[in-house]
């Protein structure tokens, strides 16, 4: 199939323009909003790294996921899958010896090489933030509070942020005694929501039927005191018991953050990554079918460059909070508001002159000569899809026309200039 | 209230899931209607909607929410490989994940030579002889009446679901080794296990109390 690809981008990715990218450009603000609140020092790494970065547990992608090339020294690159281990790569490299906590937070375009035809996009726009250096509760819960903000300050009001932690999982396992198969086989069932087989597997482990219910997610309820006490009362290690009590306090966190009620937590919520070392979390809303937000701790990453350094961090996709947004019909105002200024051909001047003016008082102008082959109706149409409700015609005399009701309204050149719109 | 929305895959799964659902109330008198031509029905008492599509095709409904729940075939979710979750085993439409052919062919798998594999489920297949057998295997993608290949020397084996095995037995096939049991599996969204978290619980729960007994 030859097809001719010069206009084409390739499978899995696309250009976003006009009102799709104002959208994009307007949820990555509110995110910013919330980084900068926050005091994250915004870090930009290099769309592409080498290999070594993300492979071997590193990233989020399989080798076969990641778009590869090399370079003139035949070293295997790779353009970025996720952002993370660029951001853990460049803590061991520039802040090793830092002793205080270091808060990142980056925005950039990552890519998958995923299956063909299969529906999902293979770039996407990441953003988020990494909280590095500080192990303790508080840190879990200021990086859960600032994903729930994020979402608040989207207009989302229907949402819920899942958290867990691994612990829990790996104290089972180890009171249990699991050798390294049924552990995984274990593994898999529960991230995988396979209620049926954690309880196969369980029951030949001898793992009692309440702990079952915990790990199958079947127990996680909106009272999320209640769900904690469950889980505390079937267990009998210490790990788990101190990935509940980790749990509890970053709750009570949260309730200082006024953010609990946004908050549920779910002990199936595992990771499929062995440096998930404490809290997991995933933040759901409708109108995606995947996760809008995915974060947790990894204390294990750092290590993996050579330095060892805690840290708890989250990352938006920003292109599944697009399609919840417009599935939601999220009305979104930014109060953008320009102005179109139309001219004939003979009016040059004056409409130069009254852009000028418009313009000093910040406001955006879209200048636009008439052409004798367009009517005044596709100038009005033009103006509207921009979301530009006025526009001055500056022809013999001078209009202000109401692009919504069509109204006009006569105008002197002076009005223009000195801003009376 | 939101709809929750079913994808079941189209023939006898979808009738026996009907049938479960009606036992623990749900009904859809819509669906019943055997001239309809609707391709989405509703049962708006429950806000509930149901369609019908292509077995291979659930998987995807799901994964990316166009519909929440989902029947299907556990062949189809191996087959399929998508970012679903498996909550029950209905335990109906069991069958088996065979590998098969002519008695002859069963040397090619004892030696470990490079052997040609039809098959309607490549991926499957391709799993299978890659890092369960570690044979080195030549995947050949068919559409159907798999049974011919060996028999016209397309390939060596096949790789199909097998039930009751009479339409092997009665081309001279036979089955060669068992790759894993199948049955029908209830599937859903991951966001709407989450968001719609009791309604999605309640109805997991309850058909689980029809097949399993209380169970």
């Amino acid at each position: 199939m030859g097809l001719d690809n010069r206009i084409h981008t390739p499978e899995g990715l696309r250009d976003i323009y006009g009102k799709e990218l104002k959208l994009k450009s307007f949820i990555e603000d509110r995110l910013l909003d919330v980084l900068k609140l926050y005091h994250y020092d915004m870090i930009e790494t290099p769309l592409i790294e080498y290999f070594n970065v993300f492979n071997g547990e590193k990233g989020t992608a399989s080798s076969n996921q990641m778009y590869k090339l090399f370079d003139r020294e035949n070293n295997t690159l790779v353009i970025r899958p996720d952002i993370t281990p660029s951001i853990a790569r460049s803590v061991a490299k520039y802040f090793a010896n830092e002793k205080l906590h270091i808060r990142l937070s980056y925005k950039g375009q990552t890519f998958m090489n995923r299956p063909r035809l299969h529906g999902n996009l293979n770039g996407v726009t990441q953003l988020g933030a990494e909280l590095i250096g500080d192990d303790e509760s508080a840190a879990d819960g200021e990086i859960l509070s600032m994903a729930v903000e994020s979402m608040l300050k989207l207009g989302l009001s229907e949402f819920q942020v899942s958290v867990g932690q691994v612990d829990f999982f790996r104290g089972i396992v180890e009171e249990y005694k699991l050798d390294d198969a049924s552990k995984e086989a274990l593994r898999d069932a529960i991230v995988n929501n396979k209620i049926f087989v954690v309880k196969d597997l369980s029951k030949k482990a001898g793992i009692p039927n309440d702990a079952v219910e915990i790990l199958s997610g079947m127990a996680s309820s909106f009272d999320n005191d209640e769900m904690l006490a469950k889980a505390k009362g079937c267990v009998n290690n210490d790990t788990s018991l101190a990935a509940i009590e980790r749990l509890e306090k970053v709750y009570q966190i949260l309730k200082l953050y006024g953010y609990e009620k946004y908050v549920s937590f779910d002990l199936s919520l595992l990771s499929d990554y062995d440096y998930y070392s404490g809290i997991v979390f995933k933040g759901y809303t409708y109108g995606s079918g995947s996760p809008v937000v995915g974060g947790g701790r990894y204390n294990g990453l750092i290590s993996k460059f050579g330095v060892d350094m805690p840290s708890v961090g989250y990352a938006f996709v920003v292109d599944e909070l697009m399609f919840a947004l417009s599935n939601q019909n999220l009305l979104l105002s930014d109060g953008e508001d320009g102005i179109m200024v139309l001219y004939d051909n003979d009016d040059l001047n004056d409409a130069i002159s009254a852009a000028k003016a418009i313009r000093e008082k910040d406001m955006s102008v879209l200048l636009m000569r008439k052409s004798s082959r367009s009517t005044i109706d596709e100038y009005i149409a033009h103006a509207l899809t921009h979301e530009i409700s006025k526009i001055v015609y500056i022809s013999e005399d001078i209009k202000l026309i109401n692009a919504e009701d069509k109204s006009e309204k006569a105008l002197s050149l002076d009005d223009v200039l000195g801003g009376a719109l | 209230m939101k709809y929750l929305t079913f994808a079941l895959a189209k023939g006898r799964l979808a009738f026996k899931a009907l049938e479960l659902l009606e036992q623990t109330g749900i009904t859809c008198e819509e669906m019943k209607d055997k001239d309809t031509r609707k391709l989405i029905f509703t049962n708006e008492e429950l806000k509930l909607k149901f369609f019908l599509s292509k077995a291979t095709d659930v998987p995807t409904y799901v994964e990316l929410g166009a519909a929440d729940i989902g029947v299907v075939g556990y062949d189809t979710i191996l087959e399929e490989g998508r970012n679903i979750y498996e909550v029950l085993d209905l335990g109906f439409g069991k069958c088996r994940m065979c590998v098969c052919g002519p008695e002859s062919a069963r040397s090619i798998l004892d030696s470990h030579e490079m052997i040609h594999v039809a098959s309607k489920y490549p991926n499957i297949a391709k799993d299978y002889f890659h890092n369960v057998r570690q044979q080195t295997a030549e995947i050949i993608k068919l559409n159907g009446s798999v049974e011919l290949a060996p028999i016209v020397g397309l390939s060596d084996v096949i790789v199909d679901i097998v039930e009751t095995g009479t339409t092997l037995k009665e081309n001279g096939l036979t089955v060669l080794e068992e790759i894993c049991p199948l049955s029908a599996r209830v599937v859903v969204n991951q966001v709407s296990m989450r968001l719609e978290q009791e309604r999605i619980r309640d109805i997991i729960t309850k058909v689980n109390n029809v097949i399993n007994g209380g169970n």
